[in-house]
């Protein structure tokens, strides 16, 4: 609370005495300010929650709709075979479908074998059935996915990365909520698989509990949910097929949410609902080299999305204004701008300010994170965990979180600058360059 | 000439009139009353018995068995295979008969072809061309048949053994593998039945149980028993598993005794045979090889030089007398030791137990070499007026004119040092046993015949 008066105090100060010049001055308490209102948001999703889970009588009516799903595969190899495996161990009545789609097969015959030596354990699972589709040519993961929903033929369609596998009540849990024939797509928590294996996982476990998980579920009940992830979405297959599938091009996952949110405003009933009970678990890289490589292909998608694609689609009277105020202020400002003026703000501070004052507020805004990511963690563990004291091993690097996240803006601003400078988007592991250059460029 | 049988008058035998002496008879019975050797038999129309009737009785015929014969109409029917196929037209009937009287002509040793083996290299050798295939008939014990083989051993042998002493002979080759089968180590049959038993027990109640494991108490269960309302929830910890490999994987054991309630990752596989309803391991089944075969170098040099070589070749320096003629000179002996008890004789029986297994064992040549040293050390221990005959491949007897009990003694310990320094040489043992008697002890009333069945009947 402090802090908060503190900035408070900066900021009258900064605008009374240098009224002109010291703008950038004023962006970090901007972004303390309009961080905090989000996560207030965020809590008040999750406590909401919290009633209904309380409130609510729950109940699961007898819908086990077929389900189809699309694993698209690269270059995973065995590990293909969890994913199988844990989809074919599904605890669901109906019939699971899986279409396992392997990209550019000449190059990935470990890939396309172990998906075949699976194919005499499948009759051991009634209702269950695996179609692998090579295909020679690679087109990309979209190209993929819109193979799979071509051959699918459940009422429910998963859209899945060859590296992730699922709780065993995945499947029951999201296609219950296709029972409501306004909700049009679904995704759940996706937790890291690989935590143990070094700093840098762990550090993105945590990120992947507070964003993916509690982000996710106090956004959800808001319907403002930000993206039905690639490696993750449940989507109903007719309204997929009415509104053509992926379109090409990187970050095919957040183009598609933006597509079915700017339905929105003329049928305000659609529903993209999270299921935290629905888990998915993925790997995530484990060198900090690995680790940058991927963010700078997310954050660079992020701004070719925005900007290439959807620049003149993102207006209140197509998404409605919930989601248009959310999307101006998660999607832009928290996710384009504020790297930009955290980097500014700080180069600025360090040159300008006193050295033992610019630690003093360094070590003020560092104070401030811990706190709330404190406050969001405990309430995580408190209320969305559902492996509580697996989870609970990231209070050890909980302290140096802020850093990591110090880090990621700072790094998602140069991503984000080498796609607009430099066409990021046309360096990616997700397709072809032949491919991503059909995309609206 | 042509024989013709026939049930009807057949118009078809008149075609053949103009080129070809013809007989039209009714049934075999009617030709062995003259019994004309023809240039070949003609079996007319399309009833089944009695095309097989004829054909296998022309195969079983001592003197015809290798005749040409042909059919007028194509009959589906194991017995085809007795046959030379379709009558040609006359012209290349007449070419067909001619280069049989060639080929026949340079068959050499007439007397030979008597014998079963003798009879199947003349046959093979009127008929250059000819592959023996087995025919496949899913109710025949053994699946496979060679009807020829069994016409020309007039039913005698187990065509597959006697393909396999052919083989070991080198007589006949194979030319093909027509297929591979197990079959009972009792009874030989084919038709088998595979069971999924369980190995604890041997039970067949057994079912495919899917199971599980929990990692955090290691309890392994039915998977029925961890659903719990739509969740999987160890019944033993109460944990909830939610991933598999990671909570949860599962075991090997699939399969469940439902009599000793032992999993078990795989059954054992019993074998049940369903024509002798033994039961055995199928590691024990016998594999049989079914070839199709033909006439091997070896058996055409046979038939042009005119030896058939078998086991009794070995034995050829003891100048065999003929059977009947040994059990009249045993006969005659008899009488005279009854008559006068002065005159004493012996009988002196060597049997051969494994002769048949050595074959397989041995070369056919190694053994030949075998038991003509053998029959060497033999003759050096009979005298000018011994007789010996054979009765069967392994059964020789001796007779010892004025030899009484004291002789008779002397000579076994001979013959028993002579087989022990053969054994020596040998790496294989020779399992032979020796019978005798001497005239002190005939019995009154027996002939010679009653009195070798006897001792036959003692070595067995």
């Amino acid at each position: 609370m402090e802090s908060l008066i503190q900035a408070w105090y900066v900021f009258r100060i900064t605008v009374a005495h240098y009224p002109d010049v010291q703008y950038v001055l004023m962006l970090i308490p901007f972004v303390l300010f309009f961080e905090l209102p989000l996560y207030f948001i965020n809590w008040a999703g999750v406590f909401r929650h919290l009633v209904s889970e309380a409130v609510e009588v729950p109940f699961v009516a007898p819908y086990h709709p077929r389900v189809t799903c699309t694993i698209t595969c690269y270059a995973e190899g065995r590990s293909v075979q969890n994913t199988v495996i844990s989809l074919l161990e599904q605890i669901y009545p109906g019939h699971i479908e899986i279409i396992a789609v392997v990209d550019g097969v000449t190059k990935n015959i470990a890939t396309y074998q172990a998906l075949k030596e699976l194919y005499p354990i499948i009759p051991r699972y009634p209702g269950r059935s695996l179609v692998i589709v090579p295909k020679i040519q690679r087109g990309g993961r979209v190209s993929s996915l819109n193979a799979g929903l071509s051959r699918s033929r459940g009422e429910v369609f998963l859209a899945l990365d060859g590296d992730t596998s699922f709780d065993n009540q995945m499947v029951y849990y999201a296609a219950a909520h296709f029972k409501n024939p306004d909700v049009v797509a679904v995704t759940g928590p996706m937790r890291v698989r690989n935590a143990d294996k070094s700093l840098v996982a762990r550090m993105q476990d945590l990120e992947y509990m507070l964003t993916m998980q509690v982000g996710k579920l106090g956004f959800a009940k808001l319907n403002v949910i930000n993206n039905v992830p690639g490696a993750f979405g449940i989507f109903r297959r007719s309204f997929l097929q009415k509104i053509g599938g992926w379109n090409t091009g990187t970050a095919e996952d957040l183009d598609l949410t933006l597509r079915i949110k700017k339905y929105y405003q003329r049928y305000p009933h659609l529903k993209v609902e999270f299921e935290p009970r629905a888990v998915s678990h993925t790997d995530v890289p484990e060198s900090f080299a690995g680790f940058l490589k991927q963010r700078l292909r997310w954050d660079g998608d992020l701004w070719y999305v925005y900007s290439n694609k959807h620049r003149s689609g993102i207006t209140a009277g197509t998404m409605g204004w919930a989601n248009f105020i959310f999307l101006l202020w998660y999607g832009l400002l928290f996710q384009i701008v504020m790297p930009f003026a955290i980097v500014i703000y700080t180069v600025y501070m360090a040159v300008m300010l006193p050295l033992y004052i610019f630690m003093l507020s360094m070590i003020l805004v560092y104070l401030f994170y811990v706190i709330l990511v404190l406050i969001q963690f405990i309430m995580y563990l408190a209320v969305v965990s559902d492996r509580k004291w697996r989870d609970s091993k990231a209070f050890l690097i909980l302290p140096a979180y802020p850093l990591f996240q110090f880090i990621t803006r700072i790094w998602s601003a140069f991503a984000i600058a080498n796609q607009v400078f430099n066409k990021g988007h046309l360096d990616s592991a997700m397709a072809p360059l032949w491919v991503l250059k059909k995309g609206k460029q | 000439m042509l024989i013709f049988f026939s049930q009807e008058a057949d118009s078809l035998a008149a075609q053949y009139k103009d080129s070809f002496a013809v007989q039209q008879l009714s049934d075999f019975a009617a030709w062995e009353r003259n019994r004309i050797v023809p240039a070949a038999f003609v079996i007319a129309g399309s009833d089944k018995q009695y095309f097989s009737s004829i054909a296998g009785k022309i195969r079983r015929d001592s003197e015809v068995f290798a005749s040409l014969c042909f059919s007028t109409e194509l009959i589906t029917s194991p017995d085809n295979a007795l046959l030379d196929g379709l009558l040609p037209p006359a012209v290349d009937l007449q070419k067909a008969i001619d280069t049989t009287n060639d080929l026949l002509k340079s068959l050499k040793g007439k007397e030979n072809y008597l014998t079963h083996q003798g009879r199947l290299i003349k046959y093979l050798w009127l008929r250059p061309h000819l592959v023996l295939q087995p025919q496949h008939e899913w109710n025949n014990p053994r699946f496979y048949r060679y009807p020829l083989l069994e016409a020309l051993s007039l039913d005698q042998a187990d065509s597959f053994e006697w393909l396999r002493n052919l083989t070991n002979a080198k007589i006949l080759e194979a030319v093909s593998l027509v297929d591979r089968q197990r079959e009972c180590m009792y009874c030989r049959s084919s038709h088998l039945r595979f069971i999924d038993i369980c190995p604890n027990c041997s039970a067949i109640d057994i079912k495919l149980q899917p199971s599980l494991h929990c990692f955090t108490c290691g309890c392994v269960d039915a998977q029925d028993k961890f659903l719990q309302s739509g969740s999987l929830v160890c019944p033993k910890c109460h944990t909830h598993l939610r991933h598999i490999g990671s909570d949860y994987d599962r075991p090997l054991e699939n399969y469940h005794c439902q009599a000793c309630h032992q999993s078990f990752m795989e059954g054992d596989v019993q074998v049940r045979c369903a024509m002798c309803e033994k039961e055995m391991n199928p590691n024990d089944l016998i594999l049989n090889e079914v070839h199709a075969w033909r006439l091997s170098d070896k058996g055409r040099t046979i038939a042009f030089r005119g030896e058939v070589f078998d086991l009794s070749s070995g034995f050829d320096q003891l100048d065999f007398i003929s059977r009947e003629l040994f059990i009249h000179d045993l006969n005659w002996m008899m009488v005279m030791t009854r008559r006068y008890p002065a005159v004493k004789f012996s009988l002196f029986g060597i049997y051969f137990a494994n002769l048949p297994e050595l074959v397989e064992v041995f070369n056919h040549t190694r053994l030949l070499q075998m038991l003509e040293s053998f029959a060497q050390r033999l003759r050096n221990l009979l005298r000018t007026p011994d007789l010996s005959t054979r009765t069967s491949e392994n059964m020789l007897w001796l007779l010892l004119p004025n030899t009484d009990e004291y002789g008779l003694t002397g000579f076994q310990k001979r013959m028993e040092k002579s087989m022990d320094q053969l054994l020596e040489e040998s790496d294989y043992k020779l399992n032979f046993r020796f019978i005798s008697m001497h005239s002190q002890k005939l019995p009154q009333k027996e002939s010679a015949e009653l009195l070798l069945a006897r001792l036959v009947g003692e070595l067995l």
